[in-house]
């Protein structure tokens, strides 16, 4: 396989690790949770930093993961408990978790160098294999693992509230659980989707940046909304598959817009075009949720 | 069962719109009443359920569920003795998941939600024959989203949901207003199964005829005050013209509306 079609479907399995967390929030959740940005930086400072201090790569993004439903769990006590309107809470723990990352890395930008990350393929299971399709297969069965774990969780009492929640929180109120409760949970796996996925980037491009969470959320409703209007209509189809797809596929976008001439200093101009045309494009159905999503509203 | 004692309420307190409703409201329901409230528009009969349920906090008396104080307990707390149908049919049913989905759901109230299966698959013949009671058909379309069915197919459906862990308290809030004649016939009679010796319940109704009908028991409330509270026998004897002679002095306590 092509050097470049491979990368651009790791890097979509990836970032879907971080859509299907998206999905969760802004779908079933009805939650524009702005977290994101952080949450997805946090994973990747996470892992850097023990990555470099010789910790084992994968407990690296076990770390993320649970660094992630953290920052999750403080945006949701923010706005259930303090009653912080969701949005702003979203944007609260953000802007916390910049500093949070900095102190995690210790600078700016690290370089994970010679470290062994889950990409290292020396020898073992993935001998013979050119390293972009090893590095496809890891990353495609992270995805699937996360893809699996949400399907089954979705499926459960707990995740039949965390849908219910998002549609009529009066429901689970009158079914006697705790609305604010059933929310906290929702966001904190949702941001822990998003740090590992931030873990793994970080792993495949090898540096951690401060400013790589810049648009994450933004990238994650692209992918969402794309995902949705191409393969909505299939019927019985999962919103993670959804996730990943539309990920993909807009992570193809991104690189065709590189291949004829943009330069990587217009991606997100790019991101931001390609999210207007994708919600231009979406169902009715698909920009209402979005549009409303997004007027400041207080349901706490 | 149920005590209100000396309930006052004031919404807007301290603004130009402040508004008092209750000033001193107190009901008392033992097991087996079945309560009828009418009432004009904003005569406090919704406050009155969502005092009760615990969606509105009063400003001070006590709310008694039970025998235990829970007038500072939590809506979702007191949830547990009681079932609630809301006049929008929306608010009782999740409308992203199926009848099958949503009926799992509400099957499982009292327990824990935990990480087990969401869908119960051996209730599933279960839940048809309780649908199937409801004589619309609704047992064919286990596979259906409540989003996609009409209001009173999704409001017989609420019902059924709220009464599943045969709540000690059922609380309904012209839940069968919105509904075709038909289809509310249906809702109304699916209710009055409920209305048995060890259940309690509360049905506002904006209909005298319906009110008549229905339950052992009738309030009138006005402006946030109990202007009659009547039941067994005399409640049975009563009449739409009774009531009205009997209030003809009163101004608004009827509107059109509560007579059709
Ligand atoms: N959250 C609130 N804030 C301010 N005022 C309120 C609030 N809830 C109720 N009220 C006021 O209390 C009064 C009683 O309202 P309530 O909804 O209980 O009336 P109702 O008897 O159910 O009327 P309807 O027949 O129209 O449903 C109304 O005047 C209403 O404006
Ligand atoms: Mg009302």
């Amino acid at each position: 396989m092509d050097v470049l079609i491979s990368g651009i479907i790791t890097q979509g399995f990836i970032y879907g690790i971080m859509s299907m967390g998206v999905i969760v929030t802004y779908l079933v959740l009805d939650f524009p949770d702005m977290t994101v940005d952080g949450s997805f930086p946090l994973g990747a400072a996470v892992a850097a930093s023990l990555l470099l201090s010789g910790v084992n790569p994968w407990l690296c993004c076990i770390a993320a993961f649970f660094a992630g439903t953290l920052a999750g769990t403080v945006t949701g006590i923010l706005h259930v408990k303090l009653h912080i309107k969701n949005l702003l809470s979203g944007i609260i723990t953000m802007t916390a978790l910049y500093s949070i990352n900095l102190h995690l890395t210790g600078k700016p930008n690290l370089f994970l160098g010679n470290a062994v990350t889950i990409f290292t393929f020396e020898n073992g299971l993935f001998a013979g294999i050119p390293s972009s399709i090893a590095t496809l297969i890891v990353a495609f069965l992270i995805a699937m693992v996360i893809k699996f774990a949400l399907d089954w969780f979705m499926k459960t009492k707990k995740g039949f509230l965390v849908r219910t929640v998002g549609d009529n929180p009066q429901l689970v109120a009158s079914l006697g659980q705790n609305i604010g409760a059933v929310k906290i949970i929702a966001l904190a796996i949702a941001n822990g989707f998003a740090a590992l996925a931030g873990a793994v980037i970080c792993q495949y491009q090898q540096f951690f940046d401060i400013s790589m969470g810049l648009g994450t959320i933004v990238m994650g409703l692209v992918a969402v909304i794309i995902g949705k209007t191409v393969f909505g209509r299939i019927r019985l189809i999962q919103l993670s598959t959804i996730a990943i797809l539309g990920t993909i596929i807009y992570r193809a976008t991104i690189a065709i817009a590189l291949n004829i001439g943009f330069e990587s200093i217009d991606l997100k101009l790019i991101t931001a075009v390609v999210f207007v045309i994708a919600l231009v494009l979406s169902s009715s159905e698909i920009k209402e949720s979005i549009v409303r999503l997004f007027k400041v509203k207080n349901n706490a | 069962m149920l005590e209100l004692n000396n309930i006052k309420k004031t919404f807007n307190k301290g603004t130009p719109n402040e508004f008092i409703l209750y000033d001193g409201l107190s009901l008392k329901a033992e097991v087996g009443d079945h309560i009828v409230v009418v009432g004009s528009n904003g005569s406090g009969k919704s406050t009155l359920l969502n005092v009760i349920a615990g969606s509105v906090y009063v400003d001070s008396g006590s709310v008694v569920l039970n025998k235990i104080d829970v007038t500072n307990k939590k809506e979702y707390i007191r949830a547990q003795d009681i079932g609630r149908v809301f006049q929008d049919p929306k608010m009782g049913t999740c409308s992203t998941m199926t009848i099958m989905e949503n009926m799992s759901l509400a099957y499982n109230k009292g327990n824990k939600y935990g990480m087990e299966a969401g869908l119960l698959k051996h209730k599933r013949e279960m839940f048809k024959d309780m649908l199937r009671q409801l004589g619309i058909s609704l047992e064919e379309k286990m596979e259906t989203k409540a989003g996609a069915l009409s209001g009173g197919q999704r409001q017989a459906l609420a019902l059924l949901m709220a009464t599943m862990g045969n709540p000690k308290l059922l609380l309904l809030d012209e839940h069968a207003a919105a509904l075709d004649p038909k289809t509310s016939a249906i809702v109304l009679d699916l209710t009055e199964s409920f209305m048995t010796k060890d259940m309690t319940s509360i049905m506002v109704t904006h209909n005298l005829a319906d009110a008549l009908a229905h339950g052992n028991r009738l309030l009138m409330l006005h402006k946030g005050k109990v202007l009659l509270d009547i039941k067994g026998e005399e409640k049975k004897k009563m009449t739409i013209e009774a009531l009205i002679h009997m209030f003809s002095k009163e101004e608004d306590v009827f509107t059109d509306t509560m007579l059709f």
